[in-house]
């Protein structure tokens, strides 16, 4: 990757990865997961990561996220180099993962909490969009009354509520059910486009990239690798009728292509 | 859980106990077997009332012990799995040490325990913690380690200390497992009270039963076994109560 690029989109990007290379080292074996991943997530932009299953996208989140230290490369927020560092992303993991002895509201203050901010107007903030996300009534349920939508609603929100401006969403539907799903992304397209977090989101789906996101990364099998960046051309806010737009149905099919193209090269038919 | 509910758990072994003291009883008049080998429960229950009093004093000194052994050696026990949670290479060296220690018999460390300590309370609790600290360490260092990875990855990238991640993820992630070990150390210590008191004491139900056998008073010795098991049900009860009241979330992840 041209370097001239990276230095000036600095200035307006909140995300940007830098050449991220990582290997996994078990006993004499390296298995090369991340291969020169770079991509740019601009301030209040929605981009989304596509690619095969297994090919390093979450190992790319934890990364971001100072989990795992990348072999080389680096991750800059706003230009701060951050790479390793913990606690300067909010992050969706792909199970809603909230904690069974918290009520649901407890669960989406809990990034406040340990950020160390003032619990009561958490509180209140956190119970003004459980109203939002219909969940108003369970704000003092455990979790485990909720439907698989409502936790993936609460989980999101848990995210959304955090202090960090950076959102890492990784398949934040894809244990929902189709019907569940398109009324999740309906909302989150709602949500997002009023809000304009800084979201970066990993999807199986193209039609959910497509509909959500700005820009697409297009993810190689593993090692990843970034084939492609798509910018989807369409205007907000978007609608439904989208699904039916002749574009729309092209980028698809191209992008379907090309990942079945990516599959295949794992697992030959 | 509604009262039915419990009910219909509690009327079939309820019922074998009664139906077990009732051949218990036609046995020994139909075989005539001697009082002082094994007397009938109305024998026993008759000799529990005539020994009401002094019984209810050593069951009070037992009781002491016990409980105060069980709560040293609970806070032994979670003192130890969450040093070696955080340690692994204390975890790595001492563990199997842990495991291998409970195989030597607690009857055999006490007459030690009391050369060493003497006669007071101090090797009594001592024998109590030793039984207790095992299974609550074990519960804890599994509950512990078996921590939800996702939970965890969550908690990290938030950027949460070690100590949130411990008091706000870790303890109660595993406390289920806690209180299950929990459970298992309240029967242990009721036992371990009753081994310190055989090995040397003055008071409680450990030295009663000692004093009785001595005399071939089996009957009491069956009223003391009686107030044991009692006293093991109510500790059992307890922690079960105290864990419903602690988890009242619904565990449906384990
Ligand atoms: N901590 C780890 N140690 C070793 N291998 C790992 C580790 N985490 C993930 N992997 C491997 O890295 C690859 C990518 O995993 P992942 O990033 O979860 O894929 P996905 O793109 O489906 O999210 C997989 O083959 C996985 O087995
Ligand atoms: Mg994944």
């Amino acid at each position: 990757m041209n370097s001239n690029t990276n230095l000036q989109a600095t200035t307006s990007s909140a995300l940007e990865i830098e050449a991220a290379h990582l290997a996994f080292r078990e006993r004499r074996q390296s298995l090369p997961v991340l291969n020169q991943i770079s991509l740019t997530v601009p301030n209040g932009k929605f981009v989304s990561i596509i690619g095969p299953s297994g090919c390093g996208k979450s190992t790319l989140f934890h990364v971001i996220g100072g989990l795992v230290k990348p072999d080389s490369g680096k991750i800059l927020l706003h230009g701060k180099d951050v790479t390793g560092e913990r606690g300067h992303i909010s992050y969706v993991p792909q199970k809603p993962a909230l904690f069974p002895w918290r009520s649901t509201l407890d669960n989406i203050t809990l990034a406040r909490e340990i950020a160390g901010m003032p619990i009561k107007a958490a509180r209140e903030e956190a119970q003004a969009w459980l109203g939002r996300a219909g969940l108003a009534e369970f704000a003092q349920a455990y979790p485990h009354k909720l439907s698989g939508g409502m936790q993936q609603r609460a989980s999101f929100l848990r995210g959304l509520l955090a202090p960090q401006e950076v959102l890492l969403l990784d398949e934040p539907f894809s244990a929902l059910d189709a019907l569940t799903r398109s009324d999740m992304q309906r909302w989150l397209l709602d949500i997002w486009e009023e809000n304009q977090r800084t979201v970066l989101m990993i999807t199986h789906s193209v039609e959910e990239a497509l509909m959500l996101s700005d820009s697409i990364y297009l993810f190689s099998s593993r090692p990843a690798t970034v084939l492609h960046r798509i910018d989807v051309p369409f205007t907000r806010p978007r609608t439904e009728q989208l699904l039916d737009d002749p574009r729309f149905l092209e980028l698809k099919r191209d992008i379907t292509a090309q990942m079945r193209v990516q599959m295949h090269k794992n697992q030959p038919l | 859980m509604n009262i039915r509910r419990i009910w219909s758990n509690v009327w079939p072994p309820l019922l074998a106990v009664i139906l077990f003291l009732f051949i218990w009883q036609i046995a020994t008049s139909l075989f005539q077997i001697d009082k002082w080998m094994l007397p009938s429960p109305t024998d026993i229950s008759r000799e529990a009332a005539a020994e009401g009093a002094g019984l209810w004093t050593h069951t009070q000194a037992t009781l002491k012990l016990m409980l105060l052994g069980f709560s040293i050696g609970t806070a032994v026990g979670l003192l130890v799995a969450f040093t070696l949670h955080y340690i692994p290479f204390l975890r790595k060296a001492l563990y199997p040490l842990i495991i291998l220690s409970q195989n030597v018999p607690i009857i055999a460390l006490a007459p030690l325990l009391m050369i060493w300590f003497g006669f007071g309370i101090l090797p009594k609790i001592i024998v109590i913690t030793l039984v207790c600290f095992f299974p609550i360490a074990v519960a804890a260092m599994d509950g512990l380690s078996r921590t939800d990875h996702v939970m965890l990855d969550y908690m990290r990238m938030a950027g949460a200390s070690k100590w949130d991640i411990f008091i706000k993820l870790e303890v109660p992630y595993a406390l289920p497992a806690i209180m299950s070990g929990a459970k298992i150390a309240a029967t242990y210590s009721v036992m371990g009270a009753i081994i310190a008191e055989w090995i040397g004491a003055s008071k409680g139900i450990g030295y009663y039963m000692m004093l009785q056998k001595s005399s071939f008073r089996t009957d009491r010795i069956f009223v003391a076994i009686a107030i044991i098991v009692t006293i093991s049900l109510a500790m059992f009860l307890l922690i079960s109560l105290l864990e419903k009241w602690l988890i009242r979330y619904h565990p449906s992840e384990r």
